[in-house]
């Protein structure tokens, strides 16, 4: 409720982005689901956009009561809050500037409500932090493999054309000095991405053991907190995330194991 | 080990998740068309030379530019990102249609796509005035026309430096 208040206080929901055009993706999913025309049919009814936020708000209330209250629909709540959540992201992200990226965690979340025996629990849990710690860890091996991390540069390149509009401004207050300061010397914005990757990197822990996941956490949190305030990205709806390594270290005995 | 676990109690799951980390691994390693939930997660990873021209939009309203450093990210993120969108978006739509279309032709799925569901073109005149009401929105005062210049800038001598004069990009004009 809190990331989408953000998205809806900043105009970037369906009903107040009242789009008119998209930019469509190669994207298997989302051509796949286009063939519905629904990006026709939101471009040109206002009530469909704002039904369309409506439920995307609702469903996770929705999930909550039923997982809590033990009820017996709770497995079809989770299946049509997954569909859900991949349809409003994909269509989000055709819209407007924010990335597909942003939407994954309210797409793979909800899986782990879906098994209702306690060891199911465990396994869908534990599945998701899986992929999770994928996510991570392929992000920085990408950047090994396009060579990126080799750039002394890179970072500074990066905060370049992230503020771009924002320095030809030229403001002299903190956040543009210190974003003045970091390109200017590139080795310690290149010490911030090499932390960056290595941290991606460090994911790889989690597949062997749980026994570091409140580190991860921290790194994970420490990677959201740098993209708020460095990068300007809110990747708040990932706070989610979160939770896939605080409660990770849960004994299995718990979970009837 | 957590998989040998999964399987025992569940076969079906484990192949499940084994698939998907087989397939998102394939997918990452081809580097081309994704499929949603599996996607290419790079983070910056691709090469940003600091040497790169760097375009930056300029929005005149009646005779004064708009203070981009006076707007909050999501304000400023909304105007750059819709004007690189309206730049880009017809050609980009075409190019990605026929490319799914082909690849996908295979199946059943290529022949049921069909073009102006996937290529629309916006209206020059509903772009303006959509435009003009995101930047009213934004700048909280009644606009119905704006100038769009485009400024190139290069990073020289330890600074961002314009290069060359603005130049003329779009004219929106929509009616009050």
């Amino acid at each position: 409720m809190l990331s989408f208040g953000w998205y809806f206080y900043y105009g970037l929901t369906l009903s107040k982005v009242n789009p008119v055009l998209f930019v469509n993706r190669l994207d298997f999913t989302r051509n796949i689901l286009m063939l519905t025309n629904l990006q026709g049919m939101l471009l040109k009814y206002f009530w469909l956009r704002v039904s369309f936020d409506v439920i995307y708000c609702l469903l996770p209330i929705l999930l909550a009561f039923a997982v809590l209250k033990e009820k017996y629909y709770t497995k079809w709540v989770v299946v049509v809050t997954i569909l859900y959540n991949m349809c409003y992201g994909i269509f989000m992200a055709s819209f407007t500037y924010i990335s597909l990226d942003l939407y994954i965690a309210w797409f793979y979340v909800p899986f782990v409500f879906y098994p209702n025996t306690a060891k199911g629990y465990y396994f869908s849990f534990h599945s998701i932090r899986i992929v999770f710690l994928l996510i991570f860890f392929t992000a920085g091996i990408w950047k090994i493999r396009t060579g990126a991390i080799f750039n002394t540069d890179q970072m500074s390149g990066i905060l370049l054309l992230q503020h771009k509009q924002y320095l030809a401004g030229n403001p002299s207050n903190w956040f543009s000095q210190l974003v003045y300061f970091l390109v200017q010397h590139s080795y310690y914005s290149y010490v911030l991405y090499l932390l960056g990757t290595i941290a991606e990197l460090a994911f790889i822990i989690g597949f062997f053991t749980k026994k570091y996941d409140k580190w991860l956490m921290v790194a994970f949190l420490l990677f959201f907190i740098a993209d708020y305030f460095l990068m300007r990205i809110n990747y708040s709806n990932w706070m989610v995330f979160a939770g896939l390594l605080y409660f990770s270290q849960l004994k299995k005995e718990k979970y009837e194991i | 080990m957590f998989l040998k676990e999964f399987y025992t109690y569940r076969p079906k799951g484990a192949i499940l998740l084994v698939a998907f980390i087989i397939v998102f691994v394939f997918l990452n390693i081809k580097w081309g068309a994704v499929a949603f939930p599996i996607n290419v997660y790079g983070m910056y990873s691709g090469k940003y030379p600091l040497q790169d021209t760097q375009w930056v939009y300029k929005i005149k309203t009646g005779e004064s530019f708009v203070d981009f450093t006076s707007l909050s990210m999501a304000e400023r993120d909304k105007l750059q990102y819709s004007l690189d969108f309206y730049g880009k978006y017809k050609s980009n739509n075409v190019i990605v249609f026929n490319t799914m279309k082909r690849v996908l032709s295979t199946l059943i799925i290529g022949k049921l796509m069909e073009e102006e569901k996937y290529t629309p073109v916006a209206d020059s005149i509903q772009y303006a005035r959509w435009f003009n009401h995101l930047l009213s929105d934004i700048l909280n005062k009644e606009i119905h026309s704006c100038l769009i210049y485009t400024q190139s800038y290069v990073w020289q001598m330890n600074q961002l430096n314009p290069v060359a004069t603005p130049q003329k990009k779009y004219q929106f004009v929509s009616e009050p």
